[in-house]
């Protein structure tokens, strides 16, 4: 018979490689593909493996029980997801946002608000 | 849970906050939340200083204020710029009075250090640990505080809006408004709701989405990534600040150890995993080029060979010389195996600073109503595309004391929290894991 849920000194699922996998892959692509110089290329590969990141942990947020570890990794995924996103929203260099396919600057001074 | 003033976040910006808002309303209750310890912050780490106009004789703001534009690469708010620098001064003032020491010369003037970017000396500095001693002030003046609750250990996972009354938000919904936050409470794994009128999210960085950073564990970036989600307003995340010189050291939680760039004013040499100094192809100045020239340089023989690392070269030091000048590298390098005058130190670019963020007006108001977001997880328009160095903790200061005079003011027009059950997302109680023998 399968019993009752016990709730003592438990706080992460069962397997936590599904979450520390996830937290290695998301910094390795972000160093690698959007750290000081970018191009489009790489924006573009990044953001296509923030997606794959983003639809598993979402089935996993949905169907375990909260941790902070599988929080931080949703907030991590949000904030990279912001990070490429607004790289890809800027067509050219500024500041600390260099891409080798837009090296110049643009005449007109804009923020990128999502 | 109720409370009047709900805190986010135990770094300089939040405890200034915290500290303002109760000692202007003794009678209310300010609730400080924090994910691990309280002094377990971004702020802690802050090493450099903090910049602020000291010396009216040689310095001036418009002198301070050119600096932080020239910085920003012409995407600076002029505006905020300007109040930064000159209620700065007052900022800096009164956080000696609540305690925090600064070096002094004999004379008991300040001394004043200089730093890449700084047209004068203004920098106040405490030897090369500033930060824990502005957060060892404030966590004093916050004990002797009585309606200040210091909650550690509280991990916050979402604000709670509209939608948590059943109503459809979207980007475009008018009058989004916050009424407190949900938290996980580490010790006893309970959800718990934290009703409040007021809230500040003072969350800090996100240096850890990157492979090397220079942030402590905690910098996952929680605020951003919650406002967001709460259908918020994010700014310029794109900028992101790296140092282009860490301990490249495969695998580790938390923070990455710097290699400070005076090795390289010293004659390191930078070299590449063929073993050839290739700054020389990149500026004439070699490995003395500035610093974004350096940095881009890295990056580029990096992303050419693929690899995760290049090396900084010091075989060539005396190990007399290198271990009377760099003495914590010398011994850190030691202890994973590397024996500099021997073996090349590897090192890798690691993010240390995001100017962007939450998007605030001047008075650190989100788009989110009743809902106020300072330090490092804000957007104010000071930095714009490129942080002037020592210029976040002063932001931190500004803003966290600008929105404690709106806080305050609004805490007397607000209506009571509106009633009825706020709800949990369906299947998101604290549910067991395994079933019980």
């Amino acid at each position: 018979m399968v019993g009752d849920w016990k709730t003592d000194g438990t706080t992460a699922p069962k397997e936590m490689i599904l979450i520390t996998q996830s937290v290695k892959e998301l910094k390795l692509l972000m160093s690698d593909y959007v750290g000081i110089v970018r191009n489009n290329e790489r924006l573009h590969r990044a953001m296509k493996r923030l997606d794959l990141l983003y639809t598993e942990t979402e089935a996993l947020y949905q169907k375990t029980i909260v941790s902070p570890q599988l929080c931080e990794l949703r907030n991590m995924i949000t904030v990279a997801y912001l990070i490429v996103k607004c790289a890809e929203f800027r067509h050219e260099s500024r500041g600390l946002h260099f891409n080798t396919d837009y090296p110049g600057k643009q005449e007109m001074i804009q923020n990128i608000v999502l | 849970m109720q409370t009047d003033f709900l805190v986010i976040g135990s770094g300089i910006a939040g405890l200034t906050y915290a500290l303002k808002v109760a000692e202007a309303c003794p009678d209310k209750k300010v609730t400080v939340l924090t994910k691990t310890q309280s002094d377990e912050t971004n702020t802690k780490y802050a090493q450099g200083g903090i910049a602020g106009v000291m010396d009216f004789d040689k310095d001036s703001f418009d002198k301070h204020i050119e600096d932080t534009l020239i910085a920003g690469d012409g995407l600076c708010n002029r505006h905020v710029v300007e109040i930064v620098v000159k209620e700065g001064v007052e900022r800096i003032e009164e956080i000696i009075e609540w305690g925090a020491n600064f070096d002094k010369e004999k004379d008991g003037d300040f001394k004043l250090g200089k730093e890449g970017g700084h047209s004068e000396s203004r920098i106040l500095h405490h030897k090369d640990v500033t930060g824990r001693e502005m957060e060892r002030a404030l966590l004093e003046a916050i004990s002797r505080k009585k309606n200040i609750d210091l909650m550690h250990h509280c991990f916050v996972l979402d604000i709670i809006t509209q939608h948590h009354l059943g109503y459809l938000i979207t980007k475009a919904t008018p009058d989004v408004e916050c009424y407190g936050v949900y938290v996980l409470n580490l010790q006893t794994n309970k959800t718990e709701k934290i009703l409040s009128k007021i809230t500040m999210l003072a969350s800090g960085g996100n240096g850890q989405v990157y492979r090397s950073t220079t942030n402590p564990a905690i910098a996952t970036g929680d605020g951003v990534a919650m406002v967001y989600r709460a259908k918020g307003r994010i700014e310029n995340m794109e900028f992101i600040q790296f140092h282009p010189t860490a301990l490249y050291e495969p695998g580790i939680r938390g923070h990455n150890f710097l290699i400070t760039e005076a090795v390289r004013g010293d004659g390191g040499i930078l070299r590449n995993q063929a073993g050839e100094a290739f700054m020389e192809r990149y500026d004439e100045r070699k490995d003395l080029a500035p610093r974004d020239i350096v940095a881009r340089a890295i990056d580029n023989e990096m992303k050419i060979a693929g690899t995760e690392n290049v090396f900084l070269d010091c075989r060539h030091f005396s190990k007399e010389k290198f271990t009377e000048h760099f003495p914590n590298i010398y011994e850190k390098c030691l202890s994973i195996g590397i024996d500099i005058t021997k073996h090349m130190i590897p090192v890798t670019p690691a993010a240390h600073y995001s100017c962007g963020g939450i998007k605030t007006d001047e008075h650190g108001r989100t788009s989110i109503k009743n809902l106020y977001a300072a330090g490092e997880c804000a957007s104010t328009g000071l930095h714009g595309a490129n942080r002037l160095a020592s210029n976040s903790l002063l932001e931190a200061m500004v803003f966290a004391h600008r929105a404690y005079i709106d806080a305050v003011a609004k805490l007397k027009r607000l209506k009571t929290l509106p009633s009825g059950e706020l709800w949990w997302e369906t299947g998101k109680q604290m549910a067991p894991p395994h079933p019980k023998k």
